[in-house]
């Protein structure tokens, strides 16, 4: 790795995280994946990372979770504030098969050093939380695409992580369950603000969730613009599909997006 | 089909078997028989054989001794086994460098090997739970090893991103995942190891199965010969049913399995 800092600085106040001019290079190709991103999450915002397929979202992802390949060059900043906890959702759920529900939700507390009566504390509430109360000693082959989801999320909450990455938690889920989810996020955030830096394709799913969208541009990635979503709060995500203000700005945003997502428009560097 | 249509086919055709290899002996119909039973036994034969054998007390301590031989290698092959599966699994340098000369032991007969054994250790238990290691082990060790190799990485990486020492990974990653390896290891290990204690029992030893398999050929007690066979047979369906039973047991988070 070259001279970046993925250092655990004391930033400003509020910033969790703050990539300033961040790149990165990837692969023996020295394929460019990111190319000077300015992004900052802020604590209790929700901020939605959309943009063409590769442009380098996951990337983004796992460079603040330093899980990129040894090989990546790096440059410019990527700064987590100190002390700063990070859960990560991924698209596909990676329970542990060989652990019941409760087993996986209990797994974060169990990392962080927590006793058997202090895991459960933490892992039952979350559990009751996304609905699973029934199928607690259920195995994860034994639940349903959709459930295994909910656990995921209810494990990445137990971590009581500060920051949640998700990558495209939902895409894989059919619409009435990604709704359901989305309203189960909402309804969480809600009750404890939560910080959240949630990467999709689903641009409704971004307006549904996010208090901003950063749209990122065509492979190498950078931040085209950020749109401040001004829309009423509490949301409710099968309510604010159908509002003016909500296809207001679904469609201005497509229009950003198509425009970013024009293969004539990539400039390889 | 149901378990019981199984059950019961396998029973017919086990009696079918039987019942022509008591034909063929000449012991179901008087006068006619196919080959001399000086050859091929008869179940008869071996039932009372058996009888006479466990009466004397001689066959039981044989049983005995074999299983404790078998079962020592046993242990030693899957506690050793595991470990070395585990460190070459984790540790390329180690895999790279050592991984031919695995290779290459692994390949060595072990009826070539069991005289050896007898030379460097005697003639008594300690040679044939030797051999019956050199099986299980390498079984064991081959197994943890792709067990490891094969550990999804997005697990390792959701408990990475969660700050997972080595040591937790270990324990909540790499030993639950290695261990469906290591179990389907186990059914085949149980018959390893009595395959070696016994190979180990016909070169050098003074009790055994294996011991007394050869000694009756030596004496031409075929039926002898065969009683010991069969209990071999049965010592090993005994042994591996009760593998698979405690795999499926222990493995419960796995969608069933059958067989
Ligand atoms: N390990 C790697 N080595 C080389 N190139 C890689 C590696 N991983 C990803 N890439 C490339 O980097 C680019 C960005 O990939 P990334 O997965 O970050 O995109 P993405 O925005 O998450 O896409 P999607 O929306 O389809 O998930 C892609 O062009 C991909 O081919
Ligand atoms: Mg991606």
């Amino acid at each position: 790795m070259s001279e970046v800092t993925i250092s655990a600085q004391q930033a400003k106040p509020a910033a969790l995280i703050e990539a300033r001019d961040f790149s990165v290079i990837l692969g023996a190709n020295r394929l460019v994946a990111l190319k000077g991103v300015n992004l900052t999450v802020e604590a209790g915002e929700i901020v939605v990372l959309v943009g063409p397929s590769g442009c380098g979202k996951t990337t983004f992802l796992n460079s603040l979770c330093g899980l990129l390949p040894p090989s990546a060059e790096l440059s410019g900043s990527l700064t987590v504030a100190k002390d700063v906890r990070l859960g990560y959702m991924p698209q596909k759920d990676a329970l542990l098969p060989w652990r019941t529900v409760l087993g996986n939700v209990e797994v974060g507390p169990e990392l962080r050093g927590l006793s058997k009566a202090d895991r459960l504390a933490k892992a039952e509430p979350l559990i009751e939380l996304v609905g699973l109360s029934q199928f607690r000693n259920h195995y994860p082959h034994e639940l349903s695409g959709g459930m295994r989801q909910r656990v995921s999320l209810a494990r990445t909450l137990a971590y009581e992580p500060d920051v949640i990455l998700m990558d495209e938690p939902f895409a894989a889920l059919d619409a009435f369950n990604r709704t359901a989810l989305q309203e189960e996020i909402l309804r969480i955030n809600d009750k404890t603000r939560l910080t959240v830096l949630f990467i999709t394709h689903d641009l409704s799913e971004a307006l549904v969730l996010g208090r901003r969208v950063a749209v990122m541009s065509n492979r190498p990635g950078r931040i085209v613009d950020i749109y401040p979503v001004d829309l009423p709060e509490p949301r409710s995500a099968a309510k604010l599909r159908g509002t003016d203000a909500f296809l207001l700005l679904f469609q201005k945003l497509w229009n950003v997006l198509m425009e970013e997502s024009d293969p004539t428009k990539r400039g390889e560097a | 089909m149901t378990r019981t249509q199984v059950i019961v086919g396998r029973l017919l055709l086990l009696c079918a078997c039987l019942l022509f290899w008591e034909f063929a002996a000449g012991d179901l119909i008087s006068g006619v028989r196919l080959v001399d039973p000086f050859f091929i036994s008869s179940p008869s034969r071996i039932v009372l054989d058996l009888h006479k054998g466990f009466s004397d007390g001689i066959l039981l301590k044989d049983v005995g001794i074999t299983l404790f031989e078998a079962f020592a290698g046993l242990a030693i092959g899957m506690v050793t086994g595991v470990a070395a599966g585990l460190a070459f699994g984790m540790w390329r340098p180690l895999e790279l460098i050592a991984e031919p000369f695995m290779a290459a032991f692994n390949a060595l007969p072990r009826p070539a090997i069991a005289p050896l054994t007898v030379l460097w250790l005697g003639i008594g238990l300690a040679s044939k739970v030797l051999l019956a290691w050199s099986l299980v082990f390498f079984l064991v060790f081959y197994n943890t090893y792709l067990g490891v190799k094969t550990i999804d990485q997005d697990i390792v990486n959701a408990m990475r991103v969660m700050r997972a020492t080595p040591a937790q990974l270990i324990r909540i990653v790499v030993f639950p995942s290695v261990f469906s390896w290591i179990f389907a290891a186990l059914r085949l290990s149980v018959s390893y190891a009595l395959i070696g204690a016994i190979i180990g029992e016909f070169v050098g030893a003074t009790a055994g199965i294996g011991y007394q398999l050869i000694a009756a050929e030596g004496l031409l007690q075929t039926d002898r010969v065969y009683s010991a066979l069969v209990l071999v047979g049965i010592i090993a369906v005994l042994l591996t049913t009760l593998a698979k039973m405690l795999e499926n047991r222990i493995l419960k988070w796995r969608p069933p399995v059958s067989v």
